[in-house]
């Protein structure tokens, strides 16, 4: 089941959610944090995410059916080994973050009471399983995901439309103008989704161009709903909250049910689970273009998982190790050096394969 | 080959039935040759056999006649039968005995004719059991497959509709009827499904459920093949581009492929004015959703998140469930086992008895063990209400119940993580599903806005009918554009 294909409509919704978990389950001092200046943010940090996959969707653009692994691959072993274990690298320690940030979520909301090890078990037997069920079918669970996450936001709107404070938004770009470019690119930062994309592109069936402005999009405009209803109903409390939106979902008594924050805790487990297997896919993929010679290899896709989870526990019980890893992901130097690198090796591994066929 | 000998014959017949005290033999002498006529015994209609067999062959008078001229006038021009054809051998001459047919043999001829008199005791076209309506025919499919394919064909009086018959099972020969709308069916996926049929490696055929198996992907929970009782659903499937197969024997017809969310629609939703049957498919859903996570969110809201029920109601839970000896999961489960229990009991016992057992144990046991202070009242509630929305989506009934005491462990003993994470890997594996190449959960996911029209709302049929009512208008934008490219 491993090797299906899905449509654009469906990986840029998969890539959507994975981008707006990181917004919801953040890790400690990863607040959002009252102010104006966090819509500056938001809207520089995602301009900053659209150019640099400007290079990216140019080579898929002029290069149909060719992906950029795949072309480096095709032309050169030793780049293709570089990419390939760079790609490793950065993929592993982005899937133990988005771990990292499923305990943290689930330990301080739903889960609280339970050991890790009840976790790691569950998230790692629903991991393996999405794994077995491969890209197609994680696609059509991130639609019916995406879903309910629409229907939280609606429920969250119309509960609290009463409790909006529009006084709180005031007409200013910066509040802290010496921290807003490292806002900027811890926001960039966040954006792991050009990895996976990157590695994935081949597997959508048509329009992959279509798959980046949709994702970047939608995640956009959710993130910016989200800090708008941070802003307009948490105001300043926003600054002592690690999950506000949690807290916006806590606070929503629908008549029904005092809470809905049952649906929030539905909705970031699926998509932390979701965001995990695709880390795997993109892993998997990376392997079959850059390792195995085109070759599928799916035990690697599930010894990923494992791997992924087991860094995972390793960075919640020795915090000290993640501490390097989030300041080296956290600054954008490995997303930037992809987002270079890999499409200039990919155009000139292509422009030098058709002069050599010429 | 036959022998010429008539008696040769007959021991080859005899020897290929084993001696089987059915089979029947009536000699007789015709234009001075010696003929045997073989049947089945129960197979034939006497009548017919009488009229259209042992008259126009006892009226035969014809001088100087040969065993070939005479064998030659008996399939040529004197027997005039719907369905006549060459038997060439023993075995061949038995098969047809046994499929209702009679054999003439003749003494000195090296061929013969069996003669289509078809006549066994069937069930008479009833009301369906299991898919009843309030609106529309009355009419359900019976054990006799030529009877269900004439049910079929008065609906569908068109050369679109198409029936291929195949012989299934390498002892019990069931005969099955493949039926398409060759205009809107996939070539590709009559032609599997066929392929499927003719690879079937049982010998014995008796129920539709034995060869269903067969045409499904192999999905652990749900069936990408549906089954119905009524004609008019079986038709309205074909006409959706389905390939549909009737099984001699079964009065359930199979069709395939069958997506997750028709288990939501009914015959009945398309009589009605277009705003009750939105309302009436919303309220399937929703009773979907309640049966199978009712109950574990309850035990998960009691055992872990008590913050999430509302004080006045929490008060009165916290005070039902002080009184009872067990843990409230231990109490789900073994509501939920009885309620099965009782479940199973209703289901294979007479009606009238099953309705003793429905009363004896939903009012009876339900009021004792709540007054004994064994379960709380909220519980038992809870796995009521759970229990009966189960029903009204009938076809997934056992899957809703295995979902929903899955859900109960996870919710009971992990919380609200756990009911997520049991409920995503539930949502997983239906995902996962294809049912011949059409995603099980589409129209759904992949999203099809055009589909939306008649999956949880339903359009008016001006509307309906103005749209492509194939299957694969509900695939995603790709896969119908593959399937063009499969055409092409």
């Amino acid at each position: 089941m491993i090797n299906g294909k899905t449509g654009a409509a469906g990986m840029a919704l998969l890539l959507a959610l994975s981008r707006i978990f990181t917004e919801a389950a953040a890790l400690p001092g990863e607040s959002a944090g009252y102010g104006m200046q966090r819509f500056t943010v938001l809207v520089l940090s995602f301009v900053l995410t659209a150019a640099v996959y400007l290079p990216l969707i140019g080579f898929i653009s002029s290069s149909p059916g060719v992906t950029p692994l795949g072309a480096v691959a095709a032309r050169s072993k030793l780049l293709s080994g570089f990419f390939g274990v760079i790609f490793s690298v950065f993929l592993l320690s982005g899937a133990a973050e988005t771990g990292l940030r499923a305990y943290y979520y689930a330990s301080s909301t739903a889960f609280d009471s339970a050991p890790p090890i009840y976790f790691y078990a569950f998230t790692g037997a629903a991991l393996l399983f999405t794994a077995y069920c491969g890209l197609e079918a994680a696609s059509r669970a991130g639609f019916i995901t995406a879903g309910v996450f629409a229907l939280l936001i609606l429920l969250i709107i119309l509960a609290l439309a009463p409790s909006v404070r529009t006084e709180r938004l005031y007409p200013a770009l910066t509040d802290r103008s010496e921290t807003l470019w490292s806002e900027i690119l811890h926001e960039f930062s966040l954006n792991a989704e050009y990895l996976i994309f990157a590695a994935l592109c081949g597997r959508i069936n048509r329009r992959r161009s279509f798959t980046v402005p949709a994702y970047i999009g939608i995640s956009f405009a959710a993130v910016l709903v989200m800090t708008f209803l941070y802003t307009t109903v948490l105001g300043r409390l926003t600054n002592r909250l690690m999950f506000p939106f949690y807290t916006l979902s806590s606070i929503s008594d629908i008549t029904l049910l005092h809470r809905i924050n049952g649906i929030d805790i539905a909705v970031w487990a699926a998509a932390g689970i979701l965001r995990l297997a695709l880390f795997a896919f993109a892993f998997g993929e990376v392997v079959k273009e850059c390792f195995a010679g085109g070759r599928d290899v799916k035990p690697a896709v599930y010894a990923f998982c494992a791997a992924a989870l087991t860094v995972s526990a390793l960075f919640c019980s020795y915090p000290e190790l993640h501490e390097p890893v989030k300041r080296i992901s956290g600054s954008g130097i490995p997303l930037s050096a992809a987002a270079i690198l890999l499409p200039a090796a990919a155009f000139l591994c292509t422009r030098s394969g058709k002069g050599a066929s010429e | 080959m036959l022998e010429k000998r008539l008696s040769d014959n007959i021991v080859n017949i005899r020897s290929y039935m084993k001696n089987s005290s059915d089979l029947v033999l009536k000699y007789a002498r015709v234009c001075g040759c010696d003929i045997c006529v073989v049947t089945c015994d129960g197979q034939t209609d006497a009548n017919k056999l009488a009229n259209l067999v042992y008259r126009p062959l006892t009226g035969l008078r014809e001088p100087d006649c040969t065993p070939e001229r005479l064998s030659a006038m008996i399939s040529g021009e004197l027997l005039i039968a719907g369905d006549e054809k060459p038997v060439m051998s023993a075995e061949e001459a038995a098969s047809a005995a046994m499929n209702g047919f009679c054999v003439i043999l003749v003494d000195g001829a090296e061929t013969a004719c069996a003669v289509g008199v078809q006549g066994f005791e069937t069930r008479s076209v009833t009301q369906p059991e299991n898919h009843r309506n309030i609106r529309g025919a009355r009419e359900g499919f019976v054990e006799a497959l030529h009877i269900n394919m004439s049910l079929v064909r008065r609906r569908v009086k068109s050369p679109e509709l198409v029936f291929r018959t195949l012989t299934v099972g390498s002892t019990s020969k069931t005969e099955v009827c493949v039926c398409s709308m060759d205009s809107v069916t996939d070539r590709k996926l009559a032609d599997s499904v066929i392929r499927r049929l003719e690879e079937l490696p049982l010998s014995l055929v008796l129920e539709s459920g034995f060869i269903q198996p067969f045409l499904e992907s192999g999905h652990p929970l749900f069936s990408e093949v549906g089954a119905t009782e009524r004609p008019d659903v079986f038709v309205s499937k074909l006409y959706e581009g389905r390939v549909g197969v009737i099984i001699d024997g079964s009065p359930f017809a199979l069709y395939m492929p069958k997506l997750f969310t028709e288990n939501f629609i009914m015959l009945d939703d398309y009589v009605e004015k277009p705003v009750f049957a939105a309302f009436i498919r919303v309220v399937r859903w929703l009773a979907f959703l309640v049966s199978i996570l009712l109950p574990g969110f309850y035990a998960a809201l009691a055992n872990f998140h008590p913050e999430l029920i509302p004080d006045a109601l929490l008060r009165n839970l916290a005070a039902a469930e002080s009184l009872t000896p067990y843990s409230v999961l231990t109490e789900c489960i073994i509501l939920d086992i009885f309620y099965e229990i009782m479940r199973e009991a209703g289901l294979r016992l007479p009606s009238n008895v099953g309705h003793a057992v429905s009363i004896v144990g939903g009012i009876v046991i339900g009021d004792i063990v709540v007054s004994a202070g064994l379960v709380g009242a909220p519980m038992l509630l809870a796995i009521a209400i759970a229990s009966i929305s189960g029903y009204i989506v009938s076809d997934i009934a056992n899957q809703v119940s295995f979902m929903r005491f899955m859900l109960i462990l996870a919710g009971g003993l992990f919380g609200l993580f756990g009911l997520t994470v049991t409920a995503f890997i539930f949502c997983m594996s239906i995902c996962s599903a294809n049912a011949y190449g059409v995603p099980f959960t589409s129209p759904i996911a992949p999203f099809s806005a055009k589909a939306m029209r008649d999956t949880f709302f339903r359009s008016g049929w001006r509307k309906l009918s103005r749209t492509d009512p194939d299957i694969y208008a509900s695939r995603s934008d790709e896969n119908r554009h593959r399937r063009k490219y499969d055409k092409r």
